[in-house]
């Protein structure tokens, strides 16, 4: 199965693509994918933005709007993903409601993983430390990446650090928070931050 | 200095008030005693280098780096360029001078848009070409205050204007409605010495459109800066609101037309040829041609906000396509050829939000890039340029699409330089991202409050 968006795509519908694509990799959620054809939109609770997916035999396709053929809309807080969603349609389409519910709960991704993976990619992007140290708070627990005297080192929750090294939020936004705490030079932030809103759009 | 004392001491200046723009072109600067101001000469006062890396809403660039920015964050400087000090007019102690951005050793900044310009403008000089350019500003002026209108989230403006609705163009009786507002403006202007040639009724309801006399590039940026400011400080001072927001909803947007020339140094029409049918020369063909050329990827500098992208609409004066034509108001480029003392080129693109100094150096480096690659110039639209069949000529109008086109038009890159291209694009791929997610409805036909806050007072 591929994900598509429209022409020209506004941020929602990238970061939603983008999250669709990366989920597809774990063989469970694809099955489910398949087995749940159908247009469903989602409307943020607290701004305009709205975005219709659409699955079929060709694909999974990401559109701006609220469709008005949409089986369901769900109406979230996108800032909070952990709020209680309203769903339109509900009563009408329960199952469906159930399984797009399940379709939107996106595979944990393993921080140290998601570290891993992030290295891989963009080592070499310009601007990069030459080495990472993240300590999961959680567990204790450490990873290194790269080699330098003096890595980019953050600390935070698993599900934190796993949120920044994969592209659920940029790496500015989980420090400003004081989701992550760390130690860094500005440059080095900065162009962590960048790669991981670029993960989040879906980099072109 | 002796000199610099004799001519403040003359004119009273007891503080100098320092002025560079950023990339958005946002004045920046400090109000400076008079002693202090001469004691950081040569090189001028130092100030946070995040004050050429903010956005419109003071967000500090946080996912775009340039290897000018200081690692840990620290100082930059504004170098005063003393050619430029003038005394205010309207608050006898104050004088104004204008800068350019540079590091502690006092080189100048890529990404100060003023050096980058003086760069572009020393290779044409180089080349022996000489520009004399100048500046259409077109604002909209409205009889409520700065303040009135926030409070009323910018509903119900009224435009300083003799009808309410409608309008028309030139029409004397809305000039007599905003004779108050351009006279005070046309004194302090005479005050600080910023010639002018005439101001006029516009197509939309309160809009004016003032008209400045030549000059080289980096002095008519420096002006066009200097009188954007100063529409903002007359509008407070005569209770009052004007903006250079490129679009307020109606049919006609504000932009800001930009005719220049190029002339050797002895003054002589370098785009006139009477030996040519066109009495176009080499020259202006291959320079209009790179203007051209370039003219999507110039978009993004031409067009800085996420406003700036409403004005494109067929028919409402503004180019649609990557286009010219002799005496063709549609086109993007609307060459005048015809004598050798007004052969020009007038660029009919950039958006009254324009940073001037990168619409001057997108402009010119486009110029130099067709003449040094003796670029071919495409054939002339005849007729309108608007209301054509969709076709690659077509310009990118909106914002992340037009920094798409920046990043990828490799002549622009090459001239402007690639770190500073790319850094721009990803700051309006960030004024595009913060549009979407930060309340707005980007499905709105009309300029969204968004809009309004973000740019009513600053651009």
């Amino acid at each position: 199965m591929i994900v598509t968006t429209e022409v020209d795509p506004e941020p929602l519908v990238r970061i939603f693509a983008a999250k669709f694509t990366a989920a597809l990799h774990q063989p469970n959620y694809a099955a489910l994918m398949t087995k749940s054809q159908g247009k469903f939109s989602l409307q943020s609770k607290t701004d305009p933005q709205a975005i219709t997916v659409t699955i079929n035999t060709e694909g999974l396709y990401v559109s701006s709007g609220v469709d008005r053929s949409s089986a369901i809309v769900i109406h979230l807080n996108i800032a909070d993903p952990s709020a209680s969603p309203k769903v339109e349609g509900l009563l009408r389409h329960p199952l469906y409601a159930s399984a797009m519910g399940k379709l939107l709960e996106f595979p944990e991704i393993d921080w140290a993983d998601g570290l891993k993976r992030l290295w891989d990619q963009y080592q070499d992007f310009p601007g990069m430390p030459d080495g990472i140290t993240a300590k999961n708070t959680d567990e204790d627990r450490q990873l290194s990446v790269g080699s330098s005297d003096e890595p980019v080192y953050l600390e935070g929750s698993a599900a934190n650090l796993a949120e920044a090294f994969s592209g659920g939020s940029p790496l500015l936004q989980l420090l400003f928070e004081g989701k992550l705490k760390g130690h860094y030079r500005f440059q080095h932030i900065v162009v962590l931050s960048d790669i991981t809103l670029q993960m989040m759009l879906g980099a072109d | 200095m002796d000199d610099l004392e004799d001519w403040m001491d003359q004119h009273h200046i007891a503080v100098v008030r320092t002025h560079a723009t950023n990339l958005d072109g946002t004045g920046i600067g400090k109000h400076l005693k008079r002693s202090k101001f001469l004691s950081y000469l040569p090189n001028g006062h130092g100030m946070g280098d995040i004050a050429m890396a903010m956005d419109h809403a003071g967000s500090i660039h946080m996912t775009m780096w340039h290897h000018e920015r200081e690692p840990n964050l620290g100082d930059i400087y504004l170098r005063p360029d003393l050619n430029t000090l003038i005394y205010d007019g309207t608050d006898p102690d104050l004088g104004h001078c204008i800068g350019d951005l540079t590091n502690a050793a006092g080189q100048p900044l890529e990404l100060c848009p003023r050096s980058l310009l003086k760069k572009i403008t020393n290779q044409m000089s180089d080349s022996g070409y000489q520009a004399s350019c100048t500046f259409e500003l077109e604002f909209y002026i409205f009889q409520e205050s700065f303040s009135d209108l926030r409070a009323a989230k910018y509903r119900h403006m009224t435009p300083i204007s003799a009808v309410q609705k409608g309008g028309g163009i030139y029409n004397l009786r809305n000039s007599f409605q905003v004779k108050p507002f351009m006279k005070e403006l046309v004194k302090r202007m005479e005050w600080q010495g910023i010639a002018w040639e005439g101001w006029n009724d516009e197509a939309g309801l309160g809009q004016v459109e003032l008209n400045l006399s030549p000059l080289p590039p980096v002095q008519m940026a420096d002006t066009v800066v200097r009188v954007k400011q100063m529409v903002y400080e007359v509008s407070c001072d005569l209770g009052h609101a004007a903006t250079f927001m490129a679009n307020l909803g109606g049919t006609f947007g504000s932009g800001m037309h930009m005719h220049h020339s190029l002339h050797n140094d002895a003054g002589e029409s370098l785009f006139y040829d009477d030996s040519k049918e066109d009495s176009r020369s080499e020259l202006m063909t291959q320079w209009t041609a790179g203007i051209v050329d370039t003219l999507p990827g110039a978009v993004s500098f031409l067009c800085p906000t996420v406003n700036s992208y409403r004005r494109f609409k067929q028919f409402a004066a503004v180019p649609m396509v990557q286009s010219w034509g002799e005496d063709n108001k549609s086109t993007a480029l609307r060459l005048l050829s015809g004598s050798a003392k007004g052969s020009r080129i007038e660029h009919r693109l950039a958006a009254a939000d324009v940073n001037p100094y990168l619409a001057l150096a997108v402009t010119f480096a486009g110029g130099l890039a067709g003449v040094e690659a003796s670029l071919p110039l495409m054939p002339e639209q005849k007729g309108l340029a608007w209301g054509l069949p969709a076709s690659e000529k077509d310009l990118p109008i909106n914002i992340k699409a037009a920094a798409e086109r920046t990043k990828k038009d490799a002549l622009l890159c090459k001239m402007l330089g690639e770190p500073l291209v790319h850094y721009w694009a990803k700051t309006r791929e960030a004024e595009w991202l913060a549009f979407h997610t930060e309340g707005a409805d980007a499905t709105s036909p009309n300029p969204t409050l968004w809009e309004y806050q973000r740019y009513f007072e600053l651009v």
